[in-house]
């Protein structure tokens, strides 16, 4: 079995491509699928490290028991919900930047990773609604006067062009919401080990059986991530250029079919390494929790601030 | 089309969060049957595949790329009650530690890609590809198909959810205090996009994934529905009890309009807003009456807000402190009595 | 040695394989006319090249599979589906059999390291303390302590060959299955796995490795079974017979023809291993 005889020529033979900037061509291209595909991987992978950073340093929640932190900030969140004024929901807001702070979290980040992202989607989303010729209102400020309606083809406007004070109050006070409760969900995430959250999760009646299938799904998304990055990048290695739509689609969707397969193969594998230590198909789970007389402090002082806000929010008006 | 915080109210969420339940339960029952000892690890996969479906990107003839949902693909293959679950989970997952869609919405997006969209894709794929071999064409055409429907119907639940909340939930003046566009609004806006760009892309993948099936992989192809070597048993007493529960699914949904209304009105009882919805038109004066007469202390109100501004502004801003000021003052001496008591943690 | 708390008794017979074949559907046997039997604390090995089926006997020995034709006898009890089913039997066999799988990452699905090694003994049902202490001091024994609360994707492949022989380990299995148990580790975790395999036999347990690499197996076989690539049984016998049989190595494509002049090179060395990997 002589290897050597095997080898095709061509694979012995030392032509090489010549190297060249792209910019000898004049051509530069857009980060493409393969790129964008590569970046978002690294992206989540990246997010995952520095989250897991910050929930083993020692501050105010991450000392507090997963479940009662879970509960307390699905309490908030339901707090946010139901609170019908901007200065009820800044008052959350300061209140989730303190917490946050005794958390150790870095004020700057929490703020920048909320309010970077909300503009782009619900800014956007909303920012229309505070015209009058989609929701109409009290006019705040005249932007254009027309003498007469007008019609563009089948949009009609009204005489006058004007922000509403019930616009620009609907659009605060989505925005704010929107915030607030991102606020609270990144606060959660940030400063508890995620292990222990989706364990915490059994506080929500969730039977033992979906915490071991949540569990194991984060685990394995990170194996397939791996799969997929080293997927785009041996295709980027080799590829000139990015190929024509038609083909990149081709690669995507094999791409997407071959991960799909591995994953069923691999399930087969974990279901028979997992008999092979007597698994019976009877979830077992292990929780190390431990509560203690902080964690009820906690609870209750969140209780009582949650009412406060609530009350507030009454006192404002309905 | 995940849903964020804040969009929806607690009434709808809340709604379509409970009629998910007897879903989430019918899947576990349906698929711990079918599934047997495999169930962890098939869906636990199937649920990581339904989360990096989202990573993969397609060029798009415009230069942008997007990226599929994958419901259609996870149920024709895995079929619609695993699908149900593993997406599900991708959805709590995405919105725990990723921030997309809203931990509240939780309920509203499961309502929409994990349970309309794999179930609509899935028995529209059925009716296609019928007992058509595995590498015949119907196969495809119904993935494409599969795709396409599951993934509008998808986005028109979405749009309606988002669009009945100015109707439901607003001020007295009309100020929305939820997602602010009407029906007539939303539909449109998000139908258009998935009508024309996002179902195209779901349909080709969908499609072109079956065809690589077809081609490399056949076995994925008959997965589902589980054949003797995997199935449980013959129809039992569970599969009438499945039934019940399917029943029961489809009355909630039947019912969750009107559970929405129900609601809507329940919490905002002391609205005029809701009032002038229930009644009819309620004129400005007796509106603003009985919006201060229910107000409990009257002249703070928004409603007087151009009267008394400099009053009310300056009650809100002392009374704000006040609140604000002894909650700060709690959680910062929480902090020291944590920080005395040092314990190391709650685990272990 | 294992706790022997089961119905099944200590026997000086491990496994006894009578004609066993194996085929996946509609397709070729992987497995023919298998005839084998296993000794307490014996240490063997089962050489073969890629696609021989050792995989595929090793996963009959670990009553994952079961052959299409033929019987397997484990401790004296018919392995079969229908004797698997009853729960005293699997706890009791699951507890006395471990499987290293040759893929780590389908055997570490647990969400860390600590709780990965918990897994076994939780299922097996030992009192919540002393799933505890087992876990830990195994963690000790094995040098894990940093890597305890590590998530399975951040471990390099030789952690997570020590991890997945470590969750095997907890259990206490009295027979160790290990399927490639070298593939893709850096020379110095071989090292410190065949150390591990030497310690495990001299506390008596039943070691069954197969594997393709032929520098560990004087260390850790007393006996070589060789499959061939017509999934039959070619040869059977002590290490040194069978790790000097070139022809049979050859014939089984194991090892190529060049491998020839580099023996020599090796027996006038220090005669340790004849079957160095060379690179040209």
């Amino acid at each position: 079995m002589g290897y050597d005889k095997n080898i095709p020529g061509w694979l012995l033979e030392n032509k090489q491509a010549g190297l060249c900037r792209c910019g000898c061509i004049g051509i530069r291209k857009k980060t493409g699928f393969l790129e964008k595909t590569i970046n978002d991987v690294a992206e989540v992978l990246k997010e995952s490290v520095f989250s897991e950073q910050l929930a083993t340093s020692r501050g105010m929640l991450q000392n507090v028991d997963p479940r009662f932190k879970l509960v307390t900030v699905a309490y908030l969140l339901a707090v946010t919900a139901l609170v019908r004024h901007i200065p009820t929901l800044v008052g959350l807001y300061l209140f989730i930047l303190m917490l946050a702070h005794f958390s150790r979290v870095p004020l700057m980040f929490f703020i920048k990773r909320v309010w970077l992202f909300i503009p782009f989607f619900t800014g956007i989303v909303v920012l229309p609604s505070i015209f009058n010729f989609i929701r109409p209102g009290d006019p705040l400020i005249n932007i254009i006067s027309f003498s007469h309606p007008v019609k563009l083809g089948f949009i009609r406007l009204p005489e006058v062009i004007s922000v509403t004070k019930q616009g620009l109050a609907g659009a605060g006070l989505i925005i704010l919401r929107v915030g607030v409760s991102v606020s609270l969900a990144v606060l959660l995430t940030i400063t508890s080990r995620w292990g222990e959250l989706l364990k915490a999760l059994r506080v929500f009646f969730i039977p033992k059986i979906f915490v071991m299938v949540l569990e194991m799904t984060y685990r394995y998304i990170f194996l397939l991530l791996t799969v997929i990055t080293d997927m785009f990048t041996a295709r980027k290695s080799r590829s000139i250029g990015e190929g024509t739509g038609k083909e990149s689609r081709r690669f995507v969707s094999v791409g997407i079919g071959n991960v799909f397969g591995k994953a069923y193969f691999l399930s087969e594998e974990i279901h028979e390494a997992m008999i092979s230590r007597g698994y019976t198909g009877e979830a077992k789970v292990t929780d190390r929790f431990r509560i203690a007389v902080q964690d009820i402090v906690w609870a209750i002082m969140i209780l009582i601030i949650g009412i406060i806000f609530l009350g507030g929010d009454l006192i404002l008006g309905r | 089309m995940h849903i964020p915080d804040g969009f929806l109210s607690p009434q709808t969420v809340g709604t379509l969060g409970l009629s998910m339940v007897p879903v989430w339960i019918a899947s576990a029952l349906k698929t711990s049957r079918s599934l047997k000892i495999r169930q962890v690890p098939l869906l636990s996969l199937g649920a990581a595949f339904a989360f990096v479906i989202m990573m993969f990107n397609i060029p798009l003839p415009n230069g942008t790329t997007l990226h599929p949902v994958g419901g259609a693909l996870i149920a024709i293959i895995l079929g619609p009650w695993a699908a149900a679950i593993g997406i599900t989970i991708a959805l709590v997952l995405q919105a725990l530690f990723f921030g997309d869609g809203g931990l509240t919405a939780i309920g509203a997006n499961s309502f929409n890609m994990a349970f309309a969209m794999p179930f609509v894709s899935y028995y529209l794929y059925k009716l296609i590809s019928g007992r058509s071999a595995l590498t015949s064409p119907r196969r495809w055409i119904g993935g494409a198909l599969a795709g396409f429907v599951g993934l509008n119907i998808a986005a028109l639940l979405t749009a309606v959810e988002l669009g009945i909340q100015p109707l439901l939930f607003h001020t007295a003046d009309g100020k929305a205090l939820f997602f602010p566009y009407s029906l007539a609004q939303t539909v449109p806006a998000v139908s258009f996009a998935h009508l024309l760009v996002g179902g195209p892309v779901e349909a080709i993948v969908t499609a072109m994934v079956i065809m690589y099936f077809q081609r490399a992989n056949q076995p994925m192809l008959s997965l589902y529905p589980p054949g003797k070597g995997l199935a449980g048993g013959p129809i039992d007493r569970a599969q009438i009890r499945l039934k019940k529960i399917w029943a029961g699914v489809i009355a909630l949904v039947i019912l969750s309009p009107l559970g929405l209304l129900a609601s809507g009105t329940a919490w905002g009882e002391w609205s005029p807003g809701e009032l002038k919805k229930l009644i009819g038109y309620i004129p400005k004066g007796i509106s603003e009456a009985t919006g201060s007469r229910f107000n409990v202390l009257p002249g703070y109100s928004i409603s007087g807000w151009d009267k008394t501004l400099f009053h009310s502004a300056a009650g809100y801003i002392v009374s704000a402190v006040a609140g604000l000021g002894l909650i700060f003052i709690t959680v910062y001496l929480f902090n020291k009595f944590q920080a005395k008591g040092e314990k190391t943690s709650g685990i272990r | 040695m294992a706790d022997n708390t089961g119905v099944l008794e200590p026997t000086e017979i491990v496994f006894e394989l009578n004609d066993v074949s194996y085929s996946y559907l509609n397709e070729p046997p992987v497995l023919k006319n298998i005839n084998l039997k296993v000794h307490r604390g014996e240490q063997i090995v089962i050489l073969g090249a890629n696609g021989s089926g050792k995989s595929t006997l090793q996963k009959i020995l670990d009553g994952l599979i079961f052959p299409t034709a033929g019987t397997v006898k484990a401790f004296g009890c018919d392995l079969s589906e229908e004797n698997l089913n009853d729960r005293q039997f699997s706890r009791d066999f699951r507890q006395r059999v471990g499987f290293i799988f040759q893929n780590s990452d389908a055997q570490l699905f647990s969400p860390n390291v600590w709780e990965e090694i918990a897994f076994g003994p939780l299922q097996l049902d030992l009192p919540k303390g002393g799933v505890e202490a087992r876990v830990n001091s195994i963690i000790e024994a094995l040098g894990l302590q940093s890597l305890k609360d590590r998530p399975p994707y951040k471990l390099s492949g030789g952690e997570k060959k020590k991890v997945a022989i470590a969750s095997v380990l907890a259990i206490n299995p009295e027979v160790l299955v290990l399927d490639e148990p070298t593939n893709g580790l850096d020379p110095r975790t071989q090292m410190w796995l065949v150390e591990v395999l030497i310690k495990l036999h001299q506390a008596g347990k039943t070691i069954i490795t197969a594997t393709h690499n032929l520098d560990i197996v004087k260390d850790i076989a007393d006996r070589v079974i060789v499959l061939n690539e017509e999934h039959v049984i070619a040869a059977e016998g002590n290490s040194e017979t069978i790790l000097r049989d070139r022809e049979l190595l050859i014939r089984v494509n194991l090892i190529g023809e060049h491998y020839h002049e580099h023996r020599h090179t090796g027996e006038d060395g220090h005669g340790h291993s004849h079957y160095h990997h060379h690179k040209h």
